[in-house]
């Protein structure tokens, strides 16, 4: 079934954003680094999506941010070195251009996948199947992805029920207080099983893949601007890649 | 009698707006029973999580005993007022009905002979002795909401809070909870029945409340 297109498509996002994060996994440049992700952020702005947003989800890897930067750090100890402990560098000027690029690399790949959020769940698992995935593969794996907070969630739950049995899980020996832990997966684990089991008989009920094909509420097709974009993208993948490999781009 | 708990204006509204509840004030003495009925959506689950400290209340106080329960941590008030959850499932994480039942006890220090000892004695309190051994999710949900109070009663609150613990139970089952409650009464142990069921919170409570557009009758 033909449906009306919807510019940006999921199939024009899908090809962005895989060449951005890819693009960030493979340079090591930060100057090149800073211009993806000001394509990035220039991208999210005209797309319509707060940064707010974006920022609202950096702030929660905050930890990890400055862990990766730490490490990064402490392994490059190249240049100008500025502190230094019984001969190990701690820091340095390579070291800090590494950790530099790692947060950059970081930021551009979960600022490029918040353009995902500009469609919904169905346009999703349809556009994965116009790209020719199995729909039965897409849509586990779209599934499995809204499982995710449902999952924190009941892991939050079992702690605070852990707790509300008048568990002082801080007053505890570690040793212990990970065995408590442990205890948590099983709940969840559980819980994801149960709620698996449910959701599979609920789309058997309704006839999920009870035929060798289906029909598709919508079924859109590219307008020339997603052309337009899934070209400049790849050319400007490929560009990046070609200068990589000659060695102009680090 | 002095109030165990003790609501003082207290109000809650969800941070992406929607008031809850308004200007609660109520006192809740140690072994008193006391249904809270309302309308889905009324408060009601809300107001016995304040209680219990799993949400804060926007503004006005909860005290627990005498004291500001801002004092107290989650664990310290779990050991003030037990908490049986509306869905028993999200209270259980052990792999046993007995290791649910003990495990709290275990780690509050208890010896390992009591422990034991306590847990045979809730699981024939609750008739559950044939199911010791069993995985808590394979359970009905009758022996679900058992096993739930089960766990609780074992830890000797002070005041207990049910959310809903009647709900999906055919009458057979209501019956067998309603004498579990009352066995919990005759003990001297207090609770507030989150309930929709009238004839069963007139039953086995001493005073019902009702809640209306987040604001108590």
């Amino acid at each position: 079934m033909k449906g009306r297109p919807e510019f940006p498509d999921v199939r024009t996002l899908f090809t962005a954003v895989l060449i951005i994060t890819s693009l960030a996994i493979a340079i090591n440049d930060y100057l090149w680094l800073l211009i993806l992700l000001a394509i990035t952020l220039a991208s999210l702005l005209i797309a319509g999506i707060h940064l707010t947003r974006l920022l609202r989800r950096l702030r929660r890897y905050r930890w990890l941010f400055l862990l990766i930067a730490l490490a990064q750090s402490i392994s490059n100890g190249s240049g100008t070195v500025f502190l230094e402990f019984q001969g190990y560098v701690l820091l340095s000027s390579g070291g800090l251009l590494g950790a530099l690029a790692a947060l950059l690399r970081i930021t551009v790949i979960l600022a490029a996948v918040g353009l995902l959020s500009l469609k919904d769940y169905q346009q999703m698992v349809t556009g994965l199947a116009q790209m020719g995935v199995p729909y039965e593969f897409a849509f586990m794996v779209l599934l499995a992805v809204r499982f995710i907070p449902v999952l924190m969630e009941e892991f939050r739950n079992s702690l605070a029920a852990i707790e509300l049995r008048g568990i002082e899980l801080k007053a505890i020996p570690l040793g212990q207080r990970l065995k408590v832990y442990s205890y948590l997966l099983m709940p969840t684990t559980a819980g994801a099983l149960i709620r698996s089991r449910r959701i599979a008989i609920a789309m058997e009920a309704r006839a999920f893949r009870a035929y060798p094909r289906r029909t598709w509420l919508q079924w859109p097709s590219l307008t020339g601007w997603d052309w337009f974009i899934i070209a400049l993208s790849l050319g400007f993948g490929a560009g990046v890649l070609y200068f990589k490999i000659r060695g102009v781009i680090a | 009698m002095t109030a165990y708990i003790k609501l003082e204006q207290v109000s809650f509204s969800w941070p992406q707006g929607g008031q809850v509840l308004r200007d609660i004030n109520l006192s809740i003495e140690k072994n008193s029973t006391i249904a809270l009925m309302g309308p889905n959506g009324s408060g009601k689950t809300t107001l016995g999580k304040l209680i219990i400290g799993l949400l804060k209340p926007s503004s006005g106080r909860v005290f627990i005993s005498g004291t500001d329960a801002e004092e107290y941590s989650l664990a310290a008030r779990g050991r003030l007022i037990g908490y049986v959850f509306q869905n028993p499932e999200g209270q259980f994480f052990a792999s046993t009905i007995t290791e649910e039942i003990g495990f709290a006890l275990k780690y509050r220090g208890m010896s390992p002979d009591k422990v034991q000892q306590r847990v045979e004695e809730m699981l024939t309190l609750f008739e559950l002795e044939e199911y010791a051994d069993t995985f808590p999710f394979n359970l009905s949900q009758g022996e679900k909401q058992r096993l739930a109070l089960a766990a609780i009663i074992a830890l000797r609150p002070g005041f207990i809070i049910l959310d809903e613990p009647f709900t999906g139970l055919d009458w057979l089952r209501k019956q067998r909870l309603q004498e579990v409650l009352q066995r919990v009464r005759n003990e001297g142990v207090g609770y507030l029945l989150i309930s929709h069921d009238r004839d069963m919170a007139s039953r086995l409570c001493s005073r019902v409340l009702q809640l209306e557009g987040g604001e108590l009758q």
